[in-house]
């Protein structure tokens, strides 16, 4: 039944900018959650050895300043250290699984291919890949449906300086 | 009987949008809406020749065009209008088969709060597949606007008689921009089911409801052993074909799935508007039809035809073999 309201009727420029907003909202909400699932097994990575360093921390930086999803996420500079507060305490208090699993939730096959990239990038950051960070990266590849090929064809790709026969693990 | 060109006028599509309450609104405010989220639409409106209105759809009379002098292949006068006496749909009335595309709410509910409506309406430039199919997009443009809004409840998409969520109106605009035919929301069905037969197979019969307006003709499936499901999939792929795949149908084709057995594809018989059977007090068909004839449904040719009008042969060749892709690169794929 069509009727007559007293009350003041919607406006189309509110309704519209109410629903844009919410919108934005919940792309942003989508992305960060897939910048989180791409850093995590970098960060995990960093962690391996009970420190983040220097060199770690700017390949981060460099990841998220180059990766086309994170790009598109228009991360401002508070958003970013917000971002690596988060995950920072969340691998050293969560449970890993849950972490890993949250992850994986969020990416398909290239980006678990991808995340994997960013995790070996950060352990080749400081120039020493040792024991744990291989130890943490094969274990997460495993989780990621990630190969050792895989993971050896990307060292090449990354020309890390850190073995010198060229095999990564 | 051979088919005739094409000669009705040129169609007009409307999409009444139902609203919980009164929506306010400036006519320019609305057409820059529609560009800005549909940016691929060729449509020139920048001249400044538009007469911005400030819209009420709760006054009594509302007629507020857009694009009146905006150029280009997308380009048409698109009225939002509202009249006394339209705009109300009693819930109990509403028939099955009008919910067919309106899966995703309740749609009872939804007419049950149904306080205020507008009226989206554009004609095509030609009966051409291409212009009717541009008049529909921009109706669906238009209408996804207001469908994004929370107060909106849904719509009635007045060719195919039937009733489209607000989900469903931004997905037929969003299918239609990048040039795919919506079809479940922009042709109607119009089911019958007959129950089952000794062994137990479900026999339906069926038409679609505003295929017309695209092609000139609507599709009927004779009385055949298909469920509602098939049905409804079968009307939809036999419209795909004039439509999206650009096949043009004729009396005697036949049509089927893709590798199935030649006893197992449907026969096309044309009927043009006013035929009806040399015996037995069937009425006139209202519009021009292609009826598709299952092999074993019942429906008597020769009552129609007569004998010796081909009646129960079927072609060696099919020829409404698809031809996927036709209609997106008749449109030049330039929407995306």
């Amino acid at each position: 039944m069509i009727s007559k309201r007293s009350a003041p009727l919607a406006q189309f420029s509110q309704l519209r900018a109410q629903v844009k907003a919410d919108a934005l909202r919940e792309d942003f909400t989508d992305t960060a959650k897939l910048v989180r699932a791409l850093v995590m097994p970098a960060m995990f990575v960093a962690y391996a050895d009970g420190r983040l360093d220097k060199a770690e921390r700017q390949a981060l930086a460099d990841i998220l300043a180059r990766d086309h999803d994170m790009r598109r996420a228009a991360l401002n500079d508070e958003d970013v250290v917000t971002l690596f507060e988060t995950i920072h305490a969340d691998v050293q208090s969560e449970d890993p699984e849950e972490l890993i699993q949250e992850a994986l939730d969020v990416l398909d096959e290239a980006q678990r291919l991808r995340a994997i990239g960013y995790a070996l990038q950060v352990a080749n950051a400081d120039g020493e890949f040792d024991t744990e960070e291989q130890g943490t990266l094969v274990a997460l590849a495993k989780n990621f449906g990630v190969t050792l090929e895989q993971i050896n064809e990307m060292f090449r790709a990354q020309a890390a300086p850190a073995s010198s026969n060229g095999e990564a693990v | 009987m051979a088919r005739k060109q094409r000669t009705s006028e040129t169609p007009n599509f409307s999409l009444y949008l139902m609203f919980s309450e009164g929506l306010q609104f400036n006519s320019a405010e609305i057409a820059a809406a529609v560009l800005e989220d549909f940016p691929s639409l060729e449509i020139n409106d920048s001249d400044g020749l538009s007469m911005p209105m400030a819209c009420d759809t709760d006054d009594t009379i509302l007629a507020a065009p857009i694009f009146m002098a905006a150029s280009g292949p997308d380009a048409a006068i698109v009225n939002m209008m509202r009249l006394p006496g339209f705009g109300t749909w009693d819930p109990a009335a509403v028939q099955p088969r009008q919910m067919l595309a309106c899966t995703d709410i309740d749609l009872r509910a939804a007419l049950t709060r149904n306080r205020s409506y507008l009226c989206i309406s554009a004609g095509a430039k030609s009966t051409s597949v291409q212009d009717t199919f541009r008049a529909a997009r921009l109706v669906s443009c238009v209408g996804a606007v207001f469908a994004q809004l929370p107060i909106c409840l849904g719509a009635y998409w007045e060719t195919g008689d039937h009733f489209v969520s607000p989900k469903g109106i931004c997905d037929m605009a969003n299918s239609a921009i990048q040039d795919e035919w919506p079809l479940k929301q922009w042709v109607g069905l119009n089911l019958k089911q007959l129950g089952a037969d000794k062994e137990g197979r479900q026999w339906s019969t069926g038409t679609t409801l505003g295929l017309r307006h695209f092609t000139d003709y609507e599709i009927q499936l004779a009385a055949a052993p298909l469920d509602a499901v098939k049905l409804c999939a079968t009307l939809w792929s036999i419209s795909w074909l004039p439509l999206a795949s650009g096949n043009v149908l004729s009396d005697g084709d036949t049509t089927g799935v893709e590798g199935g057995s030649d006893a197992e594809k449907l026969r096309l018989r044309w009927l043009p508007k006013g035929s009806k059977p040399k015996k037995g007090k069937a009425p006139p068909e209202p519009y021009n039809s292609f009826i598709a004839i299952h092999p074993e449904s019942p429906f008597d040719e020769a009552a129609y035809f007569g004998k010796g009008r081909g009646v129960g042969k079927r072609k060696q060749v099919v020829s409404t073999a698809p031809r996927p892709g036709f209609f997106k690169r008749m449109m030049g794929s330039g929407h995306a």
